[in-house]
């Protein structure tokens, strides 16, 4: 017992010097806009930051829900404070960073899904979330039944502009004379909203829904849940908080964002440039359809696998512009 | 306008407005005795989330509507502790216990529900009325709600009644109105003002746990989303009558149902137009209805007992 103890002891020692000889711990820094518990988009980026924690030599350190007004002190923060890395975790970020970051030149500013850059030290990513809307609505155009799909975005940002468009085209490709339904809640966290203008397209016919944004999303299905019609989630796979409405995800691998900026900033190969993430880089991905699997036909599987490799080989013309 | 929409706009109209419903009452209460509380959007999420608590570790809505209106109850009891005892500024209190509501029911979501994501929040089912809920277009529109929906309509008459025809509620218009002649003619004036600001804070936690247990069984940070200052607009659209009040919660719930619905029918329209419609008509409410409104004569004023 002893023995196997100083044995550990001494394989700890080794394998902590090692790595910490060789390569300095980065300090990293993760800056969000909203709670980590939100079970969407702030929760990926915490997932995220775990795993790279796991992977990398880094140091992390997380700030939550930041109101605009604050991102620019919180940056400025990190950076005195020496972090390598300052992961700016949404489109507000982009501004705030692009004022501030040639001041601190041995820290790399990466903004996360936005679409900004600038030399020597601010790069970004993104994801197609228009891709992840395109193959979403061609999912719930093949599903539907009544011939009517519904969209509810939180807050019109430009990757919900981008996943709506999506939606309603690849919707339309697989079904021509597919209805539409579109919607705003107008906040990201009111989930009763949410739930309630779910309702009122339940209403008017969509018997397949989906949303993007915070935790507004957990109100639309929410809604499908209570009217027993499917439900497409966005971003973060939470197909088990109802596992008989959700019939998959379109992944927003925010994830592999961050692994990404840390992986290309530990080996110096990152460039101040804004990286572009759809399903060619695993930025986006499908969900498996678990519960739906055995409910969808072979034909449709066959046809939206089909259309994800189109997508990937460049073979779809009308996909989403890049806002 | 076709019969679809119409059912959908009054049953989401009664959804929507039971959560201001319950904290522009309390409110009422808490300013006809001339305390003026700006915080119960902070009131209304602890109680959103004490409910959700509550409910999860008891198995029971019920109890977890109790632990909901206990703490809404406390975290009053702040305003209460600051503004009776301390005399601090009521708006500045109120300010401060927005804030410390959304941190607090945030930080303790994380502690508790939020770590442990699987567990299930138990939530008030849809009261069975009967051949009431199976009747055309009535229905769906007024007899398909949870017991919550109609406790909020009933707490209107009861609290009009309390106030306008009892002694308790000639003592509670005294002390909002005339505090020095509550004070003479016997009245604890203080006391009285702590009653009203607990039941003004017992009746946003159960504001907020509506929206948790009731309408969505679950609870996320900042889902209040600004329904309690809304609900403050509703106590002067409302002219602090408990009739008025519910008028005035319908009223802006029959707005937020309308334009969600409308969205959907226009998509051409820029959608800000239509989230900011019920925004727009309580400013514009709120600038005529003043005009004509006379607030408690005493309200947001501390009262010393003269010794």
């Amino acid at each position: 017992m002893k023995r196997a103890f100083a044995t550990a002891l001494a394989a700890a020692a080794i394998g902590f010097a090692a790595p910490a000889a060789a390569q300095q711990e980065l300090k990293v820094a993760l800056v969000l806009p909203g709670p980590i518990s939100d079970g969407t988009f702030n929760s990926a980026a915490h997932q995220g930051i775990k795993a790279a924690e796991q992977k990398y030599k880094i140091k992390v350190s997380i700030q939550e829900n930041t109101q605009s007004a604050q991102i620019e002190a919180a940056l400025t923060r990190y950076a005195r404070e020496g972090y390598a890395i300052v992961i700016g975790h949404g489109f507000q970020f982009a501004e705030p960073a692009k004022k501030i970051h040639k001041r601190f030149p041995k820290t790399w500013f990466i903004v996360n899904t936005a679409k900004v850059a600038a030399a020597p030290n601010l790069a970004s990513f993104d994801n197609r979330w228009g891709d992840a809307g395109y193959v979403a609505g061609a999912v719930a155009a093949s599903v539907s039944k009544t011939g009517t799909v519904g969209h509810i975005g939180g807050i019109p940002v430009p990757v919900i502009q981008e996943y709506q468009e999506g939606f309603e085209r690849g919707a339309k490709r697989i079904r021509p004379d597919i209805k539409v339904l579109t919607a705003v809640v107008g906040s990201f966290s009111d989930i009763a909203k949410g739930k309630e203008i779910t309702l009122s397209l339940i209403e008017r016919g969509a018997d397949v829904v989906t949303a993007t944004g915070n935790e507004n999303v957990v109100g639309t299905i929410q809604a499908a849940k209570e009217k027993n019609v499917m439900a497409i989630g966005t971003a973060f796979d939470s197909a088990a908080l109802a596992p008989e409405t959700i019939v998959t995800t379109a992944i927003i691998r925010m994830d592999v964002n961050i692994d990404m900026a840390i992986g290309l900033v530990s080996s110096k190969k990152i460039e101040p440039k804004n990286y572009l993430l759809g399903f060619k880089e695993n930025g986006v991905d499908l969900a498996p359809y678990r519960a739906f699997e055995s409910k969808i036909s072979d034909a449709n599987k066959a046809r939206i696998k089909q259309l994800i490799e189109d997508i990937k080989a460049g073979k779809v013309a009308d996909l989403p512009k890049i806002r | 306008m076709d019969q679809i929409f119409f059912v959908g706009l009054v049953a989401a109209a009664f959804r929507l407005a039971t959560p201001l419903v319950f904290a522009a009452l309390g409110e009422a209460i808490s300013q006809r005795a001339g305390v003026l509380n700006v915080g119960i959007e902070g009131i209304m999420l602890v109680g959103a989330f004490a409910g959700a608590w509550g409910s999860a570790a008891t198995g029971s809505p019920w109890l977890g509507l109790g632990v909901a209106i206990a703490a809404g109850a406390a975290a009053a009891a702040v305003h209460g502790l600051l503004c009776l005892h301390f005399r601090v500024d009521q708006i500045v209190s109120g300010i401060a216990l927005t804030v410390l509501g959304l941190g607090l029911s945030g930080y303790a979501y994380r502690l508790t529900l939020g770590s442990d994501r699987g567990v299930a929040i138990p939530s008030f089912a849809r009261v069975d009325l009967g051949a009431l809920g199976e009747l055309p277009v009535l229905g769906p529109m007024l007899f398909q709600h949870h017991l919550l929906v109609y406790v909020a309509l009933a707490l209107a008459p009861l609290l009009w009644w309390f106030v306008n025809r009892t002694g308790w509620g000639l003592a509670i218009r005294a002390c909002g109105e005339e505090p020095a002649a509550a004070h003479a003619a016997g009245i604890d004036v203080l006391r009285v003002r702590w009653g009203c600001v607990l039941v003004g804070g017992a009746l946003a936690g159960a504001g907020g746990a509506y929206l948790s247990i009731a309408q969505i069984g679950n609870f996320v940070e900042d889902m209040v989303a600004g329904r309690g200052f809304i609900a403050i607009a509703c106590v002067v659209y409302g002219r602090w009558n408990p009739f008025g009040v519910l008028l005035a919660a319908l009223f802006f719930g029959a707005a937020d149902a309308a334009q969600i619905r409308l969205q959907a029918l226009n998509p051409d329209v820029p959608y800000q137009f239509f989230v900011m419609a019920p925004y727009v008509l309580a400013v514009g409410a709120l600038v005529f209805v003043s005009r004509r409104s006379r607030l408690p004569a005493a309200l947001g004023r501390p009262f010393t007992p003269p010794r």
